[in-house]
This record gives C-alpha cells, structure tokens and sequence, in this order.
C-alpha cells in the first residue's frame, strides 16, 4: 500500500515537472499577448485586454500576413498532395527497386538543410524574375512538406491489400470504379493526415520564406521575426501574432491524435 | 528490355514528383556546390571563374567561418546529448513504471512538435530575456549563492545559452516520441526475469534497455544533431551577435554582406554534414531498429 503511494507521488512529480516545462513558454506567451499594461518593474501585468490582437488587425502589413499564410496553406496542401498521390501509388502498390530508390531520394531531401536549399534557389529565382512572387512560394514550400506527405500517403496505400484490386477488376470494375469503391474507402485517413501535415508545414514555413518571398510577400513567421528579431523589439504584437499560428498548430495536432489515429506513440502506458 | 504497362504507369505517375525534386532541389544544390567554386549557373552572384578562395577563407586559422562551424557543432552536440539523455530517460519511466495519469496527457508532450520553430524560439525569448521569468529566477538564484554579481544574459548570448533552451524543448519531446515506440517492443519478461535475479533499476538500463535500443539511440542523436545544426529560426531569434550559427552565417551572406562565394562555401560543408548524419540515421531506421527489438 505504501510503495503503491509512493509511486504515485513520484509519478505526479516526473509528469508534473514534465508538463511544467512543455507548458511554461506557452503560458508566458499567452501572459505578452494579452498584457495592456505592464511595467519594467513589475513582475505581472497591470492591465489585461485584447489591445494587442486589435493593434495587430489595425496594421495593413500584418493584415496581409493573415491573407498570405491562410491562402498559401490550402493551395500548398492541394498541390503536395496532387504530387503525392499518384506518386504514393506507385510506391505503396509496387515495391520494386524503382520505389525503394525513389523513396531513399525523397528521404535524402529530408536531410538536407533548408537554408542550402534557398541560397540555392534564390539565383534561379531571380533569373526567372520569381523573387517576392506569391504563387512561386507554393513550390518553395512544397519542399519540405512532400517527404512527410508522401510518406503518409505510401503507408496509406500499403495497407491495401493487393487482392482487393484484383478481384474488383476480375469482377469487370473499371480503374476509376476501383479508385472510388477501393482505394479512397481504405486510403483517405493518410491521404488527410499527409494534406493537413503540408498545411501546417506552410502554415510555419520560414527561412525559403525570407529568402524567396520577403519583403513583398511576408506570411506570419515573418511578420513575428520581424517584430522580435529585427532592430526593434515589440513582444506583445509579436506574442499576439503567436497565437494565430501556434492555436491552429495545436488544433490540427489534436485533431491528428483523436481522428486520425495518428499519434505520435505516445499514447497511454 | 520490354517496358511493360505497369512499368509505364509508374514512370507517369513517378514524373511530376522527379521533375519538382530536380527543379527544386537538385539544381539548387548543384548551384551551391558548384558556386562554392566560383562557377555560376544563373548570373552574376559569384566571379564566374573557377577559384578555390571561398574554401581558402573558409578554412583559414582565423576565420569566422570555421569557429562558427565549431560553434554550431559544439552547441548543438550539447543540445543533442540532453535532449537524448533526458527524452531516454523519461521514455524509459514511462516504459517501466507506466504511470496510469500519462494515458490523459501524452497530447500535451506533442505540443512542441507542433510549434513552429519560430514562435517556440520567441517563446523562450520571453522566458529568457532580462525581464524574463526564467532569467529573474536563475540571475536572482545565482546571485544569491554568490556564484556570480551581476545578471548574466541567459539569451542572445555568446555561450548558445538561449539556443540551447531552445532546442532542446523541441528536441527532448522528438527524442521521448522516438524512444517510446522501440520501448515498447521490449519483452517485459525479461525485465521481471532481471528483477528477480536480483537487478537494479540502472543494472536493468544499462544491460537490457541499452543494448536492445542501441541502433535507436544511435539514429535519433544523428537526426536530433542534424536538425539542430539546420534549424535557423531558433540561432536567428535566441543567438548573439557572436558568435553565429554557420547557418545565420549564410542567411546575412546572401540578404546583407552579399557575399555569395562564402555562402557557397558554408552550405557545402552543410551538405557534407547532412549526407553524414542522414547516412547514419536512414542506415540504421530502415531495418535495424525493427529487428533488434523484434
């Protein structure tokens, strides 16, 4: 009974330091965005209110934010998972040498760092006259979303039994009847889980963002970096700002836990 | 060599996703590469003639290049051991002990995988600047104890104080995420048996867990290392003025110095560490860790 007690007093103690230290930057976040009034002597706001959310919507500069990153998200979505269906097809249908390489060259991109990527990128798109283009960031952010995307889609297509196709066909069913009856039925959690992930990977693209797309088109991340890392600092916008993207980010993480059975392996003991 | 139908449909539906990995990635890394050299591909950024005098500065005795690869290596290989050490630790309470609230709150331990990079760096920014909270404790603690007089900056800082908080709040929940799995795997038997030969908790991580996640650990501290000297946002928000990451290095070559040559350059040794660690963590993912624990 007693080791049973004490068990339980140390397991409340790890989780609870734990969760303390995931928690304890968004808290603080939450505190900036929402502070009115706070002086450099004070440990605590004076004055709470949403001055800071509204300052935010006054601003033509972090209005147009909201429009880039809300539009830009959707279509990168739609254009990664256009890239990785028929490819996650292939390579979830078909193990031969051709998907096993072309997976080891997808996987390859993963490693590489993003900022390489850019410099990179950055003279091809200047030749094209590209730079501070709104659509050409789709494919910019396509980069880092179609490793993940296509890997939830392959795994989502692997799980199809190979017989299915067949005896569908054998049974007179034409490609598009075995595309509607078989593959979307059994594919459509990974096809969805791959689609928010490139969503949310452009919802906080950054650094291809900077480089390609600012100083005309400058999406959330780079409205924030502006507001903290720049020569002036102003937290509390800056906090505000936050929240529009890190609320989403978490939404669609509990939405990726509860509906889509895509946990992380993190669940229960 | 007959291409069969099959074959045929693989190619087209294979096309678009080669055609966008060679436009947006290949050419780009060709480019850098051979730009490190002094041979341009689409304009004037570097001399247009071949020349050795990027990896001339880049490795010179003094120069800022190669204390910032020193740098970025040093802090994140730190940031990389806590993160492993302590995400093993905990995934192994969780594996041993199975805490019955756990099974309520694991979303939470996600959150950080889902942050982005840039709003988790200013997160901690506002722990760790002086009017801090963080800062406030551990200067007032410090203080205190006479350990120093006078309030060290905990972010922005010449040491990667900042980066390193940073990283490894993001890094720590990736490494428990990872571990968990493997864990998981391992037959409870034997833990029971080992117990009951009389085997302590650290005997029982140090004979069975370790040499049964082996390959585990090898992989995510390579993957865990990679992103931690890739990432940008979070040197560019929590780092000092100096000395940089190697990969601010190149973000202000190319947006303020101009200086592309030595952007170049700098993202080539990038490259050979990524295809380095990428090798290590994509040899050993792809089938060892599976069949270790199986």
């Amino acid at each position: 009974m007693y080791g049973e007690r004490r068990q339980r007093i140390w397991d409340l103690a790890v989780i609870g330091i734990v969760l303390v230290y995931i928690l304890l930057p968004m808290v603080v976040l939450v505190e900036y965005a929402f502070a009115q009034k706070w002086y450099a002597y004070q440990l605590f706001p004076s004055e709470w209110g949403f001055k800071w959310f509204s300052w935010v919507f006054k601003h033509a500069d972090t209005r147009m934010a909201f429009f880039y990153s809300y539009t830009l998200a959707p279509l990168v979505m739609l254009a990664t998972l256009g890239l990785s269906i028929p490819a996650g097809y292939v390579l979830g249908t078909r193990r031969n040498k051709l998907s096993i390489f072309t997976e080891n060259l997808v996987n390859m991109n993963m490693a590489l760092p993003v900022i390489v990527i850019g410099i990179g990128l950055l003279p091809l798109y200047t030749r094209l006259g590209l730079l501070g283009n709104y659509w050409a960031l789709i494919p910019a952010h396509m980069i880092g979303a179609i490793p993940y995307t296509l890997r939830s889609v392959t795994a989502a297509f692997m799980q199809v039994p190979r017989d299915l196709e067949e005896a569908a066909r054998v049974l007179g069913a034409t490609r598009l009847q075995v595309i509607r009856k078989v593959y979307i039925p059994m594919t459509w959690r990974g096809i969805l889980a791959g689609g928010i992930f490139a969503f949310s990977w452009s919802l906080n693209e950054f650094i291809l963002t900077l480089l390609l797309g600012a100083p005309a088109v400058k999406t959330l991340p780079i409205a924030i970096y502006e507001y903290v890392g720049g020569y002036y600092l102003t937290p509390q916008p800056a906090a505000a700002l936050s929240l529009f993207i890190l609320i989403p980010s978490i939404v669609i993480a509990l939405f990726f836990e509860k509906y889509l059975q895509v946990s992380l392996g993190l669940g229960g003991g | 060599m007959r291409i069969t139908r099959e074959d045929l449909i693989s190619i087209i539906f294979l096309l678009p996703l080669y055609i966008f990995i060679i436009i947006m990635v290949f050419i780009p890394i060709i480019n850098v590469i051979l730009g490190s050299f002094g041979i341009s591909i689409f304009g004037e950024q570097v001399n247009a003639t071949f020349t050795l005098a990027g990896y001339k500065e880049f490795l010179a005795p003094e120069s800022p290049y190669l204390y910032s690869l020193f740098f970025t290596i040093y802090v994140s290989l730190i940031a990389t051991i806590i993160s492993v050490l302590a995400g093993y630790l905990f995934a192994v309470y969780l594996t041993v002990k199975k805490p019955p609230i756990w099974s309520k709150i694991s979303t939470v331990m996600t959150i950080p995988l889902f942050t982005p990079y840039i709003v988790g760096a200013f997160m901690w920014w506002t722990l760790l600047w002086p009017r801090g909270y963080l800062s406030l404790l551990i200067n007032g603690l410090l203080m205190k104890l006479g350990i120093i007089h006078e309030p060290i900056p905990l972010v922005n800082d010449p040491y990667g104080i900042g980066i390193l908080f940073g990283e490894v709040w993001i890094r720590f929940v990736i490494a428990v995420a990872i571990f968990y799995g493997p864990l998981q795997m391992i037959n409870p038997e034997l833990i029971d048996a080992a117990r009951s030969l009389g085997a302590g908790t650290w005997t029982i991580i140090r004979k069975i867990f370790i040499p049964l996640t082996k390959y585990a650990l090898i992989a995510t501290s390579a993957i865990i290392l990679l992103a931690t000297m890739a990432g940008v946002s979070i040197p560019l928000i929590l780092g000092g003025s100096w000395p940089q990451f190697l990969n601010v290095m190149i973000y202000l070559d190319v947006t303020t110095r101009f200086n592309y040559l030595m952007a170049y350059t700098s993202g080539v040794f990038y490259i050979i560490a990524s295809a380095t660690l990428g090798y290590l963590f994509f040899r050993f993912t792809t089938r060892k860790v599976v069949l270790q624990t199986r």
